[in-house]
């Protein structure tokens, strides 16, 4: 113990050595004498950049350690201090990157930047002294995920993965192995707005939701808004998932491959002219067919799957104060079951956007979004053969401001148009098939929104950032729109009439104001409390009765029937920063109420429906919990501790007994999980070596279970008579991985290896329950596990 | 129809280590409801309607046995007032008179009072318009996926053929009535318990072909003569409806996309206006009536197609290993004392 203290102060006092000799002046007198310097106090700023990629570090640290005061960086790397005559020792921190100090000598305004590199395993002996990020971070409901934190734990299948690491953070959820949906505070895994470099993702998943859709070795850091989410972003009710690019370097190149058990990836970024025009490219493609030969089941062993994802990142840096950029993302799944059916998505995003810094304090964006899903269902069944084909079509165009006046002000304004057309199916039947062609008319909406955001420090104690948001959602014809009787539930055989709109007439239109409000009160440099408050309408809906994300799931448009679902959130809690920020914790409350809450008849027939509204419900819905988060930034151990404990219901009370869910009582909603724990270690051995451990606990998920059994017809029914009255069994896992870096001069041979376990202990937990009467053996539950066994995987990384 | 394609398909996400296993699991609260099972049918009675109530979710031996309703009043009332009283017979069934039959242009409404006095109706059911003769029964041999090149399991596939009418909405209910085969010198006449139901939403006035059953070959009924007896109902929608949420539960095996079960509404309903009945544990008091007392199941009025065709064996590919049987005809279950008459006429 004593020789890890001598090191420490070996360290500190080599760094503080190191630091007084290289003492850097700000804000000097120019060479010609003539510039005159303003009085004190000084605007000292300048950037924080990755120096591998030249990409700017979004929320790294600044601190200043004597006098107690930090910041962090915005969305483009930059940071500013306001500081007096004098000497100070900045050091500037970001997860996965080493801390970097330098001292400076204050003589006027001025610039500093600093350029960190990848956190290498050199670092072994030292203990990194983060600042009390939590506490000073302005930001209210935001979580950010450094790519190489997502790395560094325990993929499936050799596969980090995105989404899921998300569900280790507090307040996040998911329903089970294979799921991609996740569901946040209590909402559906449709109230997830998922941006890829700003594009909206519908099927963020590969292979029916064992992958995510995104890989990981071109993407720079994951933001999940989780309350009070900032006026910019709208649409959905819950959450936004902000996932940005690597930006290829414009001095040289790098990349990285990745070969995995069932994929591989790539990734490569340089200039294509120097300090003119950068690249990021990425690709990732599956070869899974190999291990479901290995399957005994012979509908699995028969059955063919395959996935690619690739990525284009186009920088052209104009001048210093312009730059235009494109992205392309396409992705593209085939499924083929061992029977007659086969399934295929596409997603393809691509964006274009123009970035001018008008001035030192001015800037603007002006962005292109398009995002095209598209999903094909073959049947090859006799006398019944079929495609079925739908998709949704999203096109944007994005204008905003962003103002920084000065150190205390940031203001952001601006508006983004949305077109969205829906096509929920067109049925195209073959030669021999009896069924008649159909097309189920598609939906087309217009949303608009104008945001105002304002991030004002009032004191140094006190943060606000406030904004409202105005969006606007036209649903235009061409459209058919059924009418029922008033009198009698919502049926096809109670339909009596149909309103006929032509191409762009108005069908239906709602708009709502969306204030927004985040709260930072310091208590003291280690204690902060922060409250948020925001309102989100939503008016795209997932309507589907599975729990999880799949090609046959429909979104529907809010019309006449389908209201928007408008979302209000409260959140309060108390960040705190033990042992010189080496401890970070957090305790926080939210509460959530749902008006237009969608849910669905008992045994609704969603599939090529053009009367939709006949089998969906609306009510309210409420969530509430609170969180308890404490994360460890040790250099050599390091992890978190995640609690949450959050209730998530709805009620449905319609005027008829069928549009009524248990008897228009507070039911749990499909992912109501009341206890989530989830803990995250990472540890080095050495220089070369990490080992990482995720466990997860959670209550299982709510189901309808039989009070008893009834026989039809000779057949044994469960009776079932209370939606999600029972849960399926708790939920626990443990996943473990090694990373080990081989020593080596060659490059080949120089890269990572991760082995890794899932489910380690072969814990058979059940993702579905279902009820069933089998030949010699009584009607009982059984349990389906996705995973029921440890999976090992084993995948090689090299960077060049 | 292809809803049950898409959640086999969607099945196969289950890609690695996938398991399915009993569980024990607490169920919902136990109750005891009413069940109702039976129609009528415009074919000359008698038609049965069978009253059980619901039972443990357990084997037979640890008290898992439907309890048929004793000493019940069961009548079917049509629109003009007519009663129909149904008959009492073994094991809860209760049977209209021979010469029932429900008419064209007719509702009927059933009505049951328990032993204790309860009092349950249904809405009224309408006899739909005549539905459409079954023209003829395909059969198409299929070969199940399997990863083993010799051990696979097959059957056959058989579709009714039927001309839709147009411009109306329809709806279908199949049932096998039973099959007739002939195994290891034995003649066995056996319920086959498949249900199907289709809307014609999508195939109006189609000559439609629709996949009704599968007959697994388990090595018995495809070894020398099969016949199959089908009936086609056609019925209402909201009968379609109740059937096709049945039919969506049983065909529930575990996929990860299944859909939750649903609770399945019957069209009966606890007489509201009942009051109270005398409460049969304390003699001299009353029970107040429930309004939430759910009944499962259904009363149905359908018009019925039948058409029954021996299955050519000639079109099976790969017939499975025989299995022999060594006890005397007369001890097997479903045992027909001689051969059937149908086998003697060929149909």
């Amino acid at each position: 113990m004593k020789l890890f203290d001598l090191l420490i102060l070996l360290f500190v006092v080599h760094l503080s050595f190191a630091q007084t000799q290289r003492m850097i002046p700000i804000g000097y007198h120019s060479a010609d004498g003539l510039k005159e310097q303003a009085p004190p106090p000084y605007e000292v700023s300048g950037r924080v950049i990755d120096v591998a990629t030249g990409e700017p570090l979004v929320g790294a640290n600044i601190y200043i350690e004597r006098q107690e005061i930090g910041t962090s960086t915005d969305e483009s790397g930059a940071f500013k201090l306001i500081l007096y005559t004098g000497f100070y020792k900045l050091r500037v921190s970001s997860t996965g990157y080493e801390t970097d100090t330098k001292t400076i000598n204050v003589l006027g305004s001025g610039k500093i930047n600093f350029l960190l590199t990848d956190e290498i395993t050199e670092l072994d002996e030292v203990i990194i002294r983060e600042s009390n990020t939590n506490v000073i971070n302005r930001e209210v409901g935001k979580e950010v995920l450094s790519i190489s934190s997502i790395k560094e734990l325990p993929p499936i299948g050799g596969e980090a993965d995105v989404l899921k690491s998300l569900a280790l953070l507090p307040g996040v959820i998911i329903a089970g192995e294979a799921s991609s949906g996740f569901n946040v505070r209590g909402g559906g895994a449709d109230q997830n707005l998922i941006l890829m470099d700003g594009a909206p993702l519908y099927n963020p998943s590969h292979m029916f939701g064992f992958f995510s859709a995104f890989n990981p070795n071109i993407i720079r850091d994951v933001s999940l808004y989780k309350g009070a989410i900032p006026s910019n972003y709208g649409g959905r009710g819950s959450s936004v998932v902000d996932i940005t690019y690597k930006k290829g370097n414009f001095d040289h190149w790098n990349g990285d491959v990745t070969l995995g058990m069932v994929s591989s990836k790539f990734s490569a970024g340089g200039p294509i002219i120097r300090d003119k025009i950068s690249v990021m490219i990425g690709g990732r493609g599956s070869y899974v067919n190999w291990l479901l030969k290995q399957a005994g089941d012979a509908d699995i062993h028969n059955s063919r799957a395959s996935f690619y994802d690739g990525n284009v990142l186009l920088s052209y840096a104009i001048n210093p104060r312009n730059e235009i950029e494109y992205s392309l993302y396409q992705s593209d799944d085939s499924f083929r079951f061992a029977g007659d059916t086969s399934y295929q998505w596409q997603n393809r995003a691509q964006v274009i956007k123009w970035t001018s810094t008008l001035s030192d304090q001015l800037s603007v964006r002006v962005s292109a979004i398009q995002s095209d899903y598209e999903a094909t269902i073959k049947d090859n069944t006799r006398f019944t053969d079929f495609d079925l084909e739908s998709g949704i079509l999203d096109n944007q165009l994005g204008l905003d401001f962003t103002l920084k006046p000065n150190e205390r002000h940031t203001l952001k304004m601006g508006g983004q148009m949305k077109w969205i057309k829906v096509d929920p199916g067109a049925l195209i039947t073959g030669e021999e098939s009896t069924l008649a062609p159909e097309d189920i008319m598609s939906e087309k909406a217009q949303e608009s929104g104008l945001f105002f955001q304002h991030n004002f420090e009032i004191s140094e104690k006190i943060d606000i950032s406030y904004g409202i948001r105005w969006s606007n959602f036209r649903l235009l014809g061409p459209n058919s729109l059924n009418s029922y009787n008033p009198e009698l539930q919502r049926s096809i055989e109670n339909k009596i009439g149909q309103t006929d709109f032509s191409n762009n007439d108005l069908v239906k239109k709602y708009s709502g104001i969306e204030p927004r409000l985040a709260l930072n009160y310091k208590l003291n440099q280690d204690l902060s409390l922060k409250a948020g408050y925001n309102r989100m309408n939503q008016y795209i809906h997932q309507v589907s009765n599975t729990t999880s994300i799949s090609p046959v799931d429909i979104w529907k448009l809010s019309d006449p029937f389908i209201k928007p679902e408008i979302i209000d959130q409260y959140s309060l809690g108390l960040f705190k920063s033990l042992d010189q920020g080496q401890i970070e914790a957090s305790i926080e409350g939210y509460y959530k109420d749902w008006d237009n809450v969608v849910d669905y008849k008992d045994g609704a027939d969603l599939f090529l429906n053009d009367h939709l509204e006949t089998e969906l419900l609306t009510g309210d819905g409420k969530s509430y919990g609170f969180e308890v988060f404490v994360k460890k930034k040790d250099s050599r151990f390091n992890g978190w501790v995640s609690y949450t404990f959050s209730r998530s219901l709805r009620k449905i009370e319609g005027p008829f007994k069928l549009e009524t869910v248990n008897r228009g009582e507070w039911y749990p909603s499909n992912f109501d999980k009341p206890h989530n724990f989830s803990m995250v270690t990472r540890y080095r051995f050495g220089a070369y070596t990490t080992m990482s451990t995720v466990l997860t606990v959670s209550t299982g998920r709510p189901l309808t279970t039989p009070g008893g059994k009834w026989t039809y017809q000779g057949q044994v029914l469960g009776a079932f008579n209370e939606r999600n009255g029972g849960r399926i069994p708790d939920y626990h896992r443990l996943d473990v991985s090694l990373q080990f870096k081989w020593p080596s001069p060659h490059k080949l041979l120089a890269g990572q290896w991760t082995l890794a376990v899932y489910n380690i202990y072969g814990r058979e937990n059940a993702f579905s329950v279902f009820f069933k009467d089998t030949f010699g053996a009584p009607p009982q539950p059984f349990r389906v596990s996705v995973i029921g066994a440890p999976f090992p995987s084993l995948s090689y990384e090299i960077t060049f | 129809m292809y809803i049950k394609n898409i959640g086999l398909g969607i099945a196969c996400s289950i890609l690695f280590a996938t398991c399915i296993e009993p569980l024990e699991l607490e169920a919902d609260q136990e109750f005891f409801s009413l069940i109702v099972d039976g129609f009528i049918t415009n074919e000359p009675g008698p038609h049965s309607i069978r009253l059980t109530e619901v039972g443990n979710f357990a084997s037979l031996r640890d008290g898992g046995l439907n309890q048929w309703e004793e000493n019940a009043q069961v009548y079917i009332t049509d629109q003009d007032g007519n009663v129909t009283t149904l008959i009492e017979g073994d094991f809860g069934f209760y049977s209209t008179p021979s010469t029932f039959k429900a008419e064209f242009g007719n509702s009927y409404t059933l009505e049951i009072i328990r032993s204790h006095g309860e009092r349950y109706l249904s809405n009224s059911q309408t006899l739909p318009n005549e539905g459409p003769v079954i023209d003829s029964l395909l059969m198409s041999f299929k070969k199940l996926p399997s990863s083993d090149p010799v051990a696979f399991e097959s059957g056959i596939e058989i579709f009714s053929q039927f001309q839709d009418p147009a411009e109306e909405d329809n709806f279908y209910l199949w049932t096998i009535n039973r099959e007739i085969f002939q195994a290891d010198g034995c003649f066995f006449s056996q319920p086959v318990e498949q249900l199907k139901t289709l809307s014609d939403a999508r195939q109006d006035g189609e000559i439609i072909t629709e996949k009704i059953m599968f007959l697994q070959d388990d090595g018995r009924r495809f070894q020398s003569k099969i016949y199959v007896d089908v009936s086609q109902y056609s019925v209402s929608s909201e009968a379609f409806e109740f059937h096709r949420l049945v039919e969506s539960q049983l065909s529930v095996e575990g996929d990860i996309f299944d859909p939750p079960v649903g609770i399945i509404s019957s069209n009966i309903i606890r007489d509201p206006n009942q009051g109270s009945i005398p409460d049969p544990d304390h003699p001299g008091e009353t029970l107040n009536v429930d309004p939430n007392d759910i009944v499962f199941g259904y009363f149905g009025v359908y018009n019925v197609a039948k058409k029954g065709s021996f299955i050519p064996l000639e079109i099976i590919e790969e017939k499975q290993r025989a299995i022999g049987n060594s006890k005397p005809c007369n001890e097997l279950l479903f045992n027909l004392d001689g051969e059937p008459e149908i086998f003697k006429t060929g149909g």
